[in-house]
């Protein structure tokens, strides 16, 4: 499989109605701060014997799954398999019944905002716009609200912040465009840039090609290919894997509540 | 106008309607923004009670309509965070809970006492007291700072719940102050729209609002302005007319909605038009006509058929395309 570059990529991504060359909010060297001094590199996730559920109630049992710095994994499993509740498991929204679920070596548990800033979330949804209008910018600054204190004043950097986001998910020249204006695959680029603003090093999305025609998905896939090259880790929760082309590198296979597979795909966008 | 400032209940008439007119389109933009429109209705039916506790021991109806709205708003929140049941039905229960207590507790009260219960059902600015003002100020000062300091946050998880969470964000505790300014609100407003209007104010103005903003910030100012300019006017209007002033107010508040909505609706097709004049009838769908350079149905063509009523549609960037014939080819209107 020949890779594209990172500049016929950009050059593609520009063709598609996006602003060329955008300058990303996580240049490749600080990945090497993800190292430990003396170590190897620290998982950007992992997954141990992880047993998660709501309240008392199992419904992923005993969970093994590591994704590096720069790694993308695709979730894939019937509806039911336990795909969400791991993810949730993961976004600190489920309980972790049992093992360890770890972000860059920071414990995961429910309702806990330390691994928060450290994981940005891509949530499935349609349709972005709300029963009021809102801006692409609008949006995506609601991204910085955790990282930067919800009760503090915008900073002076939110909007360079918000447009090197929206720049990184080639969306710079539509940032005072209403969400509702933009076509289905621009609008979850939009959440994607929600999701980057506040520089997570693992990204986890929930169905991000569902409902969304093939030429955007195109840009779409460029776009996660950028931010995996840009040394991110990403979980991309799939109906359709064949829709993600190159991005995963291993796919991970759910099954009853459990990963039942974990195999190499050798995409490596 | 200056014949309406000689006296002084309208002096603190118009001082109220300032008030509630500013103030509940700035909380009502996060409520229809969390498709909770209803929710000052449901909160206003238990103000009502609150209002029936006072009449019916002597209190301060005011005082004790917030501290039930406040309580109600809160409880709210809790059940539909922790419950097996949803917002609306929640809502739904807290309405009926309301009005069924203000009844019953009503016809318990003095004859006399409850004889002003209408005073508060449909709104009365002309009996406003200098007391009234005084915690009318406190509750509007209390909205506004905590709408400014808080407002991206509010919009964050009005916008969206889950990504909030996920985030980090204290999803509940922002749900409950949203929803003690509702309270806030309701009592607020009581005595200017009534509380069988009470949400007319937090809604209409947002309605007008989102037909011509471009984004949350314009659509949060232009609503406080329509609403502080429905309530003088309103206000104003009832004293000449001689009219009720919740009604009044309201009545004017969709009088301009469905102005601003027949303007929209015509610029839109006057610019439509000028489209079309410009780059001929077909490209009024822009790309979606080309499809870069493919007909539906064609081999190249990879958007899934879906079949509906007597044609096909083509699922095309999460919405659908019917095909029609036009003299340059094929062209699509979207279903």
């Amino acid at each position: 499989m020949r890779l594209s570059t990172r500049d016929e990529r950009r050059g593609a991504a520009g063709e598609a109605g996006s602003s060329p060359a955008p300058p990303s909010l996580f240049p490749p060297d600080t990945v090497a701060t993800m190292a430990r001094p003396d170590g190897p590199l620290l998982p950007a996730l992992s997954v141990r014997g992880a047993t998660i559920g709501y309240g008392r109630r199992p419904v992923v049992h005993d969970a093994d799954l590591e994704v590096a710095p720069g790694e993308a994994v695709a979730l894939v499993g019937a509806n039911g398999s336990g795909k969400t509740t791991l993810v949730r498991g993961i976004l600190g929204l489920a309980d972790i019944l049992s093992g360890h679920v770890d972000v860059l070596g920071e414990h995961v548990e429910h309702g806990a905002s330390a691994a928060a800033s450290l994981v940005g979330y891509v949530p499935q949804r349609h349709s972005v716009s709300g029963a009021v209008p809102s801006t692409a910018a609008e949006v995506v600054g609601a991204g910085l609200l955790a990282s930067h204190g919800f009760w503090r004043p915008r900073g002076r950097d939110h909007r360079a912040r918000v447009m090197a986001a929206l720049a990184e998910v080639g969306l710079a020249d539509r940032s005072r465009s209403r969400v509702a204006e933009l076509s289905g695959g621009q609008q979850r680029r939009v959440l994607i840039a929600r999701a980057l603003v506040s520089d997570p090093r693992l990204l986890v999305l929930d169905e991000p090609t569902a409902g969304v025609d093939r030429s955007s998905t195109d840009a779409l896939v460029r776009t996660l290919a950028e931010v995996k090259a840009a040394g991110r880790a990403l979980i991309i929760v799939t109906h359709d894997l064949a829709q993600l082309g190159p991005v995963p590198d291993r796919v991970a296979t759910m099954q009853d509540g459990s990963v039942v597979s974990v195999l190499a795909v050798g995409g490596g966008a | 106008m200056l014949q309406l400032l000689d006296y002084d209940f309208m002096r603190r008439a118009l001082l109220a309607a300032v008030m509630v007119g500013a103030v509940a389109p700035a909380v009502g933009v996060f409520v229809v923004q969390r498709r909770l429109s209803l929710i000052g209705d449901g909160i206003g039916h238990v103000a009502l009670a609150g209002v029936a506790v006072g009449l019916l021991t002597g209190g301060s109806p005011t005082w004790i309509a917030l501290g039930a709205a406040v309580l109600a708003a809160v409880a709210l929140e809790l059940v539909r965070a922790n419950g097996r049941t949803s917002g609306d039905l929640a809502l739904a229960m807290l309405f009926y809970a309301g009005i069924a207590g203000g009844v019953v507790l009503v016809a318990l009260a003095p004859e006399g006492r409850a004889a002003n219960l209408l005073a508060y059902l449909f709104g009365s600015i002309n009996t406003t007291t200098s007391a009234d003002l005084v915690l009318f100020a406190g509750l509007a000062v209390l909205v506004i700072v905590t709408v400014a300091v808080l407002g991206r946050t509010l919009y964050a998880v009005s916008d969206d719940e889950e990504f909030a969470r996920a985030a980090g964000l204290p999803v509940l505790a922002v749900n409950i102050v949203l929803s003690v300014l509702v309270a806030a609100t309701v009592v607020l407003s009581m005595r200017v729209v009534g509380l069988l209007l009470i949400s007319a104010l937090m809604v209409v103005p947002v309605a007008l609002a989102q037909l011509v903003a471009r984004s949350f910030a314009q659509t949060v100012v232009v609503a406080c302005t329509t609403g502080l300019v429905a309530a003088v006017a309103g206000t104003t209007v009832s004293f000449y007319a001689n009219t009720p002033s919740g009604g009044t107010i309201v009545l004017l508040a969709v009088a301009a909605f469905a102005l601003t909505a027949v303007a929209a609706a015509l610029a839109s097709r006057v610019r439509a038009a000028r489209h079309r004049r410009r780059h001929g009838a077909d490209e009024q769908h822009g790309d979606h006509v080309h499809h870069g350079g493919h007909v539906h149905g064609e081999p190249d063509c990879d958007h899934p058929a879906v079949p509906h009523r007597d044609h096909v549609d083509f699922v095309h960037d999460g919405h659908r395309h019917a095909p029609r014939l036009t003299r340059h080819g094929v062209g699509y209107d979207e279903h």
